[in-house]
């Protein structure tokens, strides 16, 4: 039960950047994952709080300690592997008192820790058996067991879910958040599926070539994305992103032509440094669109391509509009259009995002005193 | 140090300052004195762990490469000086260029027993390769099956038989008084041969030993080597009665070329190091090795007596640097034509 | 030209039908009755060896030949008592034990050196450890007496065992099995603050038990049946092995058959006695470390 602190970390493979001055915070008791796609530098990440792998440059703090160099055996920390890593040979029993047996732990104690993780995890009944005779959640369990032998301050885990099927990775999720809130062990846990991220975590980090793309709430990286990777990365199906010009008027207001005949009036006040510069990413989940009612203005016009069947009453519609797909989201509960035919859209402008294509950068309506604010930012960014 | 670290905290910012965001914006990665302090402590850091990690790599080898380089790798490069020089254990050395060859070279000895080894050898390579195939070829549908893995078992026990202890009985076989090679030549009504104590019969009762001592490894390689011949082909041929040595000269016999390369170079460089079996049979341990009258003195055996019966080392010396290289040729030749090692054992 | 009827084979069985199947039975059945037969032949003389040691006094000089072994135990019992075999005998089991152990360690330990850990060199390393066998024996003897003679190791234990404390094979096959190690198993044993040495006795070394079988099969056999090492660098029957001891005797017993194959007997037993439980085995791992090191 530790506060984790990464203090401007740097590592190279063969010269080969992974992790770039990047610093992090992971609060006392926090549920912290990583995400990101394969190569992201995740895993580096983790295995450098491990002790596995050690910086080049920056610093690792467990609460006041400094453990950049500090082995991995006396960092008080327990990890799950993506394999599991049981070794093969040995018994559940002496899988998990495997710790306490290298640091000649008496007979007595090594059994009543064992048990003691048995129980938590309901494996007494598995404490004889080989790791091969065990199911992919029983060793899962097991891996986790032996994580927590020795009372870690920090769990982390790498890709713990991955090896399993769809189902029992959907029950694994609930079964170790809920396991997280009983002992409320800090755990900082990489994935690279997203909707583990969502939902599981307190607080997600979204990395893309060594760096932090966002950290934040999932509510607020899926509400909010703060950048173009992010925005795609994120949410379930994938954000639409298109590209769109903004321009920006007298009163502040976007007006955003996004292939439609009409262009979307955004109020703002927006930051006026994109007018010479009008092209922009436009991102709209696919649950902020909608059919248009009959009488309803369209805010898009586009072709039916598949109809795909989602959950019980979902229904995702991918549509062609000019060169680009869109996927939107409807009730199944209303008529569906068939492949084929044309629909109006309606979108929902409060939910849509905007960004740079140059840097990725969300596009920020200005708050507060705006004027001045667009001022500074059109100073700024004269300056890049 | 603590300010050293405030100021490492907030690298990334203009600190207010306008000398400090003047050194931001100049080069971004240099950062103030102090940090560059830390960072060079880092560094170190990583340079013991850069070094620390591998050092435990070469720690572990170190015993074996020792053992390697002492009882090995020295003798080898000893091989390339003494060979030029006399000297004798104690440590008596003179340089003597090329004259330990010409010596050498004058010795009808040492011809001889070139001219033995090489007869060794050349009768050797194809009777072993030939009985070993037929032998693969006939246990070859055993090999997944036990009682076919059973006889291939019997046929390779020999070769891990201790040496010494198995010549024993083939000195008694060569008997030529009541030994049961001159039984069985008797039997079919030919002449009994004087076997061990022939000169002209030593050599050939040396390679009947050796045949038998070895072939059961061949045949377990040439077994090996089938084995990953497709067993329809086989199956095949075994079907078709007729042509079945069509199938056998068409099929296996060329994709089973790489292991029969293999095998032949095995026994070329194994022959041509003969050693224990020769002293054994030929009453090396009564100071007789490599007898009767010099027939079975091959080179291994003739270094072994000129070192150790003689003392002339420098002369043995000389010619184990040209058996060594010899071998190495034959090595080198092999490793161009195959993609595989050959190793002596 | 004609094509080679590769996947003809089925068309031709379906056409015949049983009656091919049980031609091919049949000459199986034959076949394996002359592989039996030709086993037989190979196994023969290590029969008589058991035959003649255990036979009547002058079952050597029998014509025909005996075929059944008496089991008269007389004269191994006179070897046995008579002679310093006994002696030569636990001198070779303590070489054998003892290279098979030094080999297991400096092979497990360089395995893991040149699997484990990245350096520069390692690759070379490798090959300097592998070299080795390219060396040819008979070449090497004269100059190798050299260097034990200055290391002072002729005529002693150590130097009938350290020479062959580390092997190529051995290395080679642990760092074969070690490679395939995920790992993960590595992190985790230092996760859980295990040692280097902790984590090869604890996880590799159990992981990789085919290794270490195949190791000790092949070291036991070639320390076993060493003899022209200990001829030339030991002069002392304190430490000689059996070998040599047979060698001795082969001059001194000169024609006693009997006592001579009682003391045979007692060097092959050893070797029968594992060849007998481990005949596939030790099959496999004479081939498989030629292939495994030659491929």
């Amino acid at each position: 039960m530790v506060m984790v602190k990464v203090d401007a970390v740097t590592k190279r493979f063969a010269n080969v950047p992974a992790l770039t001055e990047l610093s992090i915070e992971v609060k006392d008791g926090e549920f912290f994952i990583m995400v990101g796609p394969s190569g992201c530098g995740k895993t580096t990440l983790l295995r450098i709080l491990a002790g596995l792998e050690r910086p080049d440059s920056g610093e690792v703090w467990f609460g006041d300690r400094c453990v950049t160099a500090t082995d991995p055996g006396s960092r008080e920390v327990g990890m799950v592997f993506q394999n599991y890593a049981l070794y093969p040979h040995l018994s559940i029993f002496e899988n998990l008192a495997f710790g306490l047996r290298v640091r000649r732990t008496n007979r007595k104690e090594v059994r009543e820790r064992v048990t003691d993780v048995a129980k938590l995890l309901d494996l007494q009944e598995l404490l004889e058996r080989k790791p091969k005779q065990l199911s992919g959640g029983q060793r899962q369990r097991v891996a986790l067991g032996r994580a927590i032998m020795r009372q870690p301050q920090l769990l982390l885990m790498d890709e713990p879910l991955s090896n399993l099927d769809a189902i029992l990775r959907e029950r694994m999720r609930i079964e170790l958040r809920r396991f997280h809130d009983r002992l409320g062990i800090t755990t900082i846990y990489v994935t690279h599926d997203q909707k583990e991220a969502v939902s599981m975590a307190d607080r997600v980090m979204v990395m893309n070539g060594g760096r932090i793309e966002q950290m934040g709430s999932p509510e607020e990286i899926i509400r909010h994305p703060s950048t173009e990777f992010a925005a795609r990365f994120m949410g379930q199906p994938p954000m639409n992103m298109w590209r769109a010009s903004m321009e920006v008027n007298a009163t502040g207001a976007a007006l955003i032509s996004a292939g439609s005949e009409s262009s979307w009036t955004i109020p703002g006040p927006w930051p006026r440094i994109f007018i010479g510069s009008p092209h922009i990413w436009l991102g709209v989940r696919p649950h902020d669109l909608a059919l248009a009612s009959p009488g309803e203005v369209a805010d898009l016009v586009v072709t039916v391509d598949v109809v795909e069947r989602g959950g019980a009453d979902e229904v995702f519609l991918h549509c062609r509009h000019r060169d680009e797909t869109l996927v939107v989201c409807v009730a199944g509960t209303r008529r569906i259009p068939r492949a084929g035919e044309e629909v109006g859209l309606t979108v929902r402008l409060d939910r849509i995002h905007m960004f740079d294509t140059d840097t990725g950068a969300r596009i920020q309506p200005l708050v507060g005193n705006g004027r001045a604010a667009a001022t500074a930012l059109l100073v700024g960014g004269e300056l890049q | 140090m603590i300010l050293d670290k405030t100021e490492r905290r907030t690298p990334g910012l203009p600190n207010g300052s306008p000398i400090g965001s003047a050194q931001e914006r100049v080069s971004p990665r240099v950062d103030p004195a102090g940090r560059a302090a830390v960072l060079s402590l880092d560094r170190s850091e990583s340079l013991v762990a850069r070094i620390a990690r591998p050092l435990m790599g070469y720690l572990l080898v170190i015993p074996s490469l020792a053992i390697f380089g002492v009882f090995f790798y020295v003798p080898a490069v000893m091989l390339f000086v003494l060979a030029f020089y006399h000297w004798n254990v104690f440590g008596a050395t003179t340089f003597r260029g090329l004259g330990n060859f010409a010596i050498l070279f004058n010795q009808p000895l040492y011809w001889q027993s070139l001219l033995t080894t090489g007869y060794f050898v050349l009768v050797m390579v194809p009777l072993t390769l030939l009985l070993a195939l037929a032998l693969a070829l006939l246990l070859r549908e055993g090999v997944r099956q036990a009682r076919g893995g059973f006889a291939r078992s019997l046929i390779f026990l020999p070769h891990v038989t201790p040496i010494i202890a198995t010549s024993i009985i083939w000195v008694w076989l060569f008997n030529p008084q009541f030994g049961l090679a001159n039984f069985a030549l008797s039997h079919v009504g030919l002449p009994r041969l004087g076997w061990l104590e022939d000169p002209h019969w030593a050599l050939p009762a040396v390679m009947f030993y050796t045949l038998w001592h070895s072939v059961g490894l061949y045949t377990v390689l040439f077994l090996a080597g089938l084995s990953v011949i497709p067993e329809q082909v086989v199956e095949a041929a075994r079907v078709d009665g007729a042509r079945a040595f069509t199938m056998f000269r068409r099929v296996i016999w060329p994709l089973l070329s790489p292991t029969t390369f293999l095998v032949m170079i095995l026994i070329s460089v194994n022959t041509m190091q003969a050693f224990s079996q020769i002293f054994a049979l030929t009453g090396g341990a009564v100071g007789r090795g490599g007898g009767p009258a010099y027939s079975t003195s091959t080179d291994a055996v003739l270094i072994y007596q000129t070192a150790f019966t003689y003392s002339h080392f420098s002369l043995a010396a000389t010619m184990s640097l040209i058996l060594f290289v010899i071998l190495l040729v034959i090595t080198v030749i092999q490793k161009r034509l195959s993609s595989r090692w050959v190793f002596y054992r | 030209m004609r094509t080679l009827p590769l996947g003809k084979g089925d068309s031709i069985e379906s056409a015949r039908g049983k009656g091919v199947l049980r031609t091919i039975r049949g000459r199986l059945t034959g076949r394996w009755l002359i592989g039996l037969l030709i086993g037989l032949v190979f196994v023969l003389p290590v029969y008589w060896v058991l035959v003649i040691a255990t036979g009547h006094h002058g079952d050597a000089y029998a014509i025909p030949p005996v075929m059944l072994p008496a089991l008269q135990f007389g004269s191994m019992w006179f070897v046995l008592t008579h002679t310093n075999i006994v002696h030569y005998f636990l001198n070779s089991v303590l070489i054998t034990s003892a290279t098979i152990v030094l080999v297991l360690v400096t092979g497990v330990f360089a395995g893991w050196g040149l699997a484990a850990y990245h350096y520069r060199g390692r690759e070379a390393l490798f090959l300097v450890a592998i070299g080795v066998m390219l060396l040819p024996q008979q070449a090497l003897i004269v100059t190798q007496f050299n260097v034990m003679f200055h290391l002072g190791l002729l005529d002693s234990y150590a130097g009938l065992i350290l020479p062959f404390g580390a092997s190529s094979a051995a290395i080679f096959l642990f760092r074969q099995a070690f490679l395939q190690l995920p790992e993960s198993f590595w992190d985790v044993a230092r996760l859980e603050g295990a040692n280097v040495f902790q984590f090869l006795w604890r996880v590799a070394v159990p992981t990789a038990r085919p290794a270490v079988a195949t190791v000790v099969l092949l070291t036991f056999i070639s320390s076993w049946n060493q003899f022209q090492w200990p001829l030339i660098m030991t002069s002392s029957k304190a430490v000689q092995p059996i070998e040599l001891a047979l060698s001795h005797y082969m001059s001194s017993f000169s024609n006693n058959w009997r006592d001579l194959t009682s003391a045979a007997v007692i060097a092959l037993v050893p070797v029968l006695v594992i060849f007998a439980f481990t005949q596939r085995y030790m099959v496999q791992a004479v081939v498989g470390e030629d292939r495994g090191v030659t491929e």
